[in-house]
């Protein structure tokens, strides 16, 4: 075989594989470069559970069986059971029993594989019942689930995330207390 | 002397006569009361209303759902007999909880008040058969009442009408758990209309929903609990209805006269 055709095959053949990985190069690299291992701050804001229209941001106090949620003149009371409100009041205290608690061992969990607590909000109430979310985040994941409040305000006093509540419905259900 | 011996002999021919007359009463309460004592006291309580023509009863069946899902019937009589205002529970071949003694109690005040009448000088005995060895539970209440106003009343009842619900001192017939499994086992032994508690008609329950999405970079995921309403009436194949007291309920179940 003549050994210019040879060379001039094996040329374009490199011209080819040059082509080839540039051609994928172009392909992945844009991913690569707008793919992030964890979502940024600026990212998360434009999600949906971050919409705070219309929430307003709580104080949180707890007696024997009732959880209370202050904003401004307004005070929404939950009622729950004595256990929960221990839970959040030891939360809220920094006390951690002899053993753990179902509330520590969750936070323990989060903390350990990096879920961070986004916030709570109260959303709405139904037949006495008030429904909420909490929002978490790992990676590029978000997870915006539904919770008892009283769960996710435990979840909350041990993670120091805020708690919002639905403006209308603090007005409509909360205690007038200026 | 003579007056005086007869006025000794007649006042000792009195006292004779009189302790007689006094040792042969003892003599007889004693045999009438002691001797026949077992007889006197196994004789008010017997549960043949032909051989007691002062007792009258009603019985009624409410629908239990067995530990298979089946439903079963369970016979409730309340028989009314002249007594001491007592209320009894027959525990011959079932033992109660006492939330459900509870209920008969609960039952027969609620029966005191919607008729009027003063039940002291009146015992009323609850039977439940069922094929069980222990009932429990205040389900029944409003069907224990409405059988111990029918056996006051001495009337009838529907035996197409089942109810269940428990029953409040004022009458107000409340909440229940499985409405749904009731109104099919109520079907399933006969029943042609079914009486629940008010608001049980329908029977929410929850469904977990999970949804998961991409924005922008972020993998979104929602866990919401979506609630689920089923109107009894349609998934078990039988008219209902719902009552809140126990006046509405007996509207239901006395035939006319």
């Amino acid at each position: 075989m003549d050994n210019n055709f040879v060379i001039s095959v094996l040329i374009v053949m490199f011209f080819f594989a040059i082509g080839f990985m540039a051609a994928s190069l172009m392909i992945v690299a844009p991913n690569n470069e707008q793919a992030p291992l964890s979502l940024t701050g600026a990212m998360i804001q434009q999600l949906p559970c971050m919409d705070l229209t219309n929430y307003v941001e709580t104080e949180i106090t707890v007696d024997a069986t009732n959880i209370y949620l202050r904003s401004g003149c307004y005070m929404l009371a939950m009622t729950t059971n004595e256990l929960q409100t221990f839970s959040i009041s030891n939360g809220m205290n920094g006390i951690r029993g002899p053993r753990p608690a179902t509330h520590d061992v969750i936070t323990d969990l989060m903390e350990i594989f990096e879920i961070e607590p986004l916030l709570v909000k109260i959303e709405s109430m139904n037949q006495g019942t008030y429904f909420s979310k909490l929002a978490v985040t790992q990676g590029t994941k978000v997870l915006d689930m539904d919770i008892r409040p009283s769960d996710a305000i435990a979840i909350a006093v041990r993670t120091n995330i805020p708690v919002w509540v639905n403006k209308t419905l603090l007005e409509d259900n909360g205690e007038f207390v200026c | 002397m003579k007056d005086l011996i007869a006025i000794f002999v007649v006042s000792v021919a009195i006292s004779y006569f009189l302790g007689g007359l006094m040792y042969s009463q003892t003599i007889y309460v004693y045999e009438e009361d002691i001797l026949d004592a077992p007889k006197m006291l196994l004789e008010p309580f017997s549960m043949d209303a032909s051989k007691n023509p002062n007792m009258t009863q009603a019985t009624v069946i409410v629908p239990a759902v067995d530990q298979d899902g089946n439903g079963v019937p369970t016979k409730l009589e309340v028989q009314v007999v002249p007594g001491t205002g007592k209320a009894l529970v027959n525990i011959d071949k079932l033992l109660f909880w006492v939330d459900t003694q509870n209920s008969m109690r609960t039952a027969r005040r609620v029966a005191e008040n919607v008729m009027d009448i003063n039940l002291s000088k009146t015992d009323i005995v609850y039977t439940i058969t069922a094929n069980a060895s222990v009932v429990e539970g205040p389900s029944a209440g409003a069907a224990l009442t409405v059988a111990t106003i029918a056996a006051l009343l001495n009337r009838e009842l529907d035996k197409g009408v089942m109810i269940t619900g428990t029953i409040s001192p004022d009458g107000t017939i409340g909440p229940i758990g499985g409405a749904l499994e009731k109104a099919k086992a109520a079907k399933s032994i006969g029943a042609e209309k079914f009486l629940v508690p008010k608001g049980q008609s329908v029977e929410i329950s929850y469904k977990q929903e999970r949804k998961c999405e991409k924005i922008g970079f972020a993998d979104y995921c929602t866990i919401e609990t979506i609630p689920l309403r089923t109107d009894i009436g349609d998934e078990a194949g039988i008219p209902i209805v719902e009552v809140e007291n126990i006046n509405d309920a007996l509207k239901y179940f006395l035939l006319e006269e």
